[in-house]
């Protein structure tokens, strides 16, 4: 066990972590961030993605002291204008269906549009190739994601 | 999710990361192989030494000869950089195929040749480069290629001890073409089959050709038989489709239960007919 501290959420963390537990581990069992979903622990469905230093990862394939000083996000994380928009596009394009994979998808999607992301279809795929959907129910998911990266403003 | 308890140790230089090292250690670069083992406990470990603080170690530069590029290199930068698209573009096209985007954001060129997966697109991209890659142990540093470090599927010639910390990949020359084409079963899978070429053409004719197979067999093999009769040979599509049809003759494809040998040769025969297309129209391309 060794000391770490790192951002969540905006605020800091700051605890006992085992050397051997993954972020997703460290995130669902000590804190209690169950948003974080358990998946495949390979890196390959995406349920578990959070964004570290703004960007996507899997943090199952991360262990919790290699956050040390970095910012951890999660869906939960405060919401700005881009991320309700994507949550209110979910819904209205009834983007989920049994809800496991979208924390993921929501996530991806916000670091895609962040990152001028085009509106194209197969762009989209490209950019949610690593996000399972077992209800697969992906072409919602693009469609909503297409409406916001179509009306949201791109970043300077 | 949980792997077997282990000590994390995190090193600031290579010679401490090689210095910790011992029989019962790993390095932990990107960790997009290495962890899913441990999680699903295919593996395990007494200490993991993290290496993504060594700076060195993300480095790419270039000489007169040869690219470098550092084993930290993660393979979003390597398919993105500039000097890499420039002065190689197949390597820059493999790695933009490896995984899916987390992967790519995360995974190592370092990583992907000491995991030495047969499928791996980066180890097939190598050992058609001619690469060689840089490891450091104790004993000091030594130099390996593809065929020299690799002895199996998931299985190298390196001890615990050796790290590797870069690779050399020879500039593309002007009268060379690259290309990397691959069938995967879904975007972000492993290749079935991937193949990467090179081919000279002076005079309509060519030159020379370097062709690697990767995820046909038990590791990246290259046509070293078919790259001997292009030689000399009237470059064009009626050629191209021919060596296609001398692949079988080299590639010993097996079977697993996502594609049988039989399929995994005729991909193999497809993909290096268009691979050789490709690597004809590129020549010049930058």
């Amino acid at each position: 066990m060794t000391e770490t501290e790192f951002r969540l959420n905006g605020r800091v963390v700051r605890g006992q972590m085992a050397d051997y537990a993954t972020l997703a581990a460290y995130l669902r069992d000590n804190l209690g961030h169950f948003e974080v979903k358990a998946g495949c622990g390979e890196g390959v469905c995406g349920a578990c993605t959070v964004l570290l230093d703004g960007e996507p990862l899997a943090s199952c394939l991360l262990l919790a002291r290699q956050a040390e000083g970095c910012t951890v996000e999660t869906v939960a994380a405060a919401a700005d204008g881009l991320r309700q928009a994507l949550a209110e596009a979910f819904v209205r394009w009834e983007a989920a269906q049994c809800g496991y994979c979208t924390p993921g998808m929501l996530l991806t999607a916000y670091a895609y549009v962040k990152g001028g992301g085009s509106f194209d279809s197969p762009s989209i795929r490209r950019a949610l190739a690593g996000n399972l959907c077992r209800c697969t129910g992906y072409q919602h998911i693009i469609d909503a994601i297409a409406e916001v990266v179509s009306t949201w403003p791109a970043e300077g | 999710m949980y792997p077997l308890p282990f000590v994390y140790k995190k090193a600031q230089s290579i010679a401490e990361a090689v210095a910790w090292a011992g029989d019962d250690s790993r390095f932990l670069a990107g960790g997009q192989s290495l962890l899913p083992m441990l999680n699903l406990q295919l593996a395990s470990v007494g200490l993991l030494i993290d290496v993504n603080a060594i700076a060195e170690l993300a480095a790419i530069g270039e000489d007169r000869a040869a690219l470098s590029v550092g084993a930290l290199t993660r393979h979003d930068t390597l398919a993105r950089h500039a000097t890499v698209r420039r002065a190689s573009p197949l390597l820059a096209e493999a790695a933009s195929l490896v995984g899916n985007p987390r992967v790519r954001r995360r995974g190592t060129l370092g990583g992907s040749v000491a995991q030495a997966d047969p499928a791996a697109e980066l180890v097939t991209a190598l050992l058609a480069l001619d690469a060689e890659i840089d490891v450091v142990s104790p004993d000091g540093r030594q130099r390996y290629t593809v065929p020299s470090l690799m002895l199996g599927p998931l299985l190298t010639v390196l001890r615990s001890q050796e790290l590797v910390v870069g690779v050399r990949v020879p500039h593309r020359e002007p009268a060379e073409g690259q290309a990397f084409v691959e069938v995967a079963r879904r975007e972000g899978d492993f290749a079935l089959v991937a193949v990467a070429a090179r081919l000279w053409i002076r005079s309509g004719r060519v030159a020379r050709a370097a062709i690697a197979v990767g995820g046909a067999a038990e590791m990246p093999i290259r046509l070293a038989d078919l790259e001997a009769w292009l030689k000399g040979q009237k470059a064009g599509a009626p050629l191209w489709d021919a060596a296609g049809e001398r692949v079988s003759d080299e590639v010993r494809a097996v079977g697993d239960p996502f594609a049988g040998a039989a399929y995994r040769t005729h991909l193999s025969r497809v993909l290096v007919c268009r691979a050789l297309a490709q690597a004809e129209r590129a020549r010049g391309a930058s």
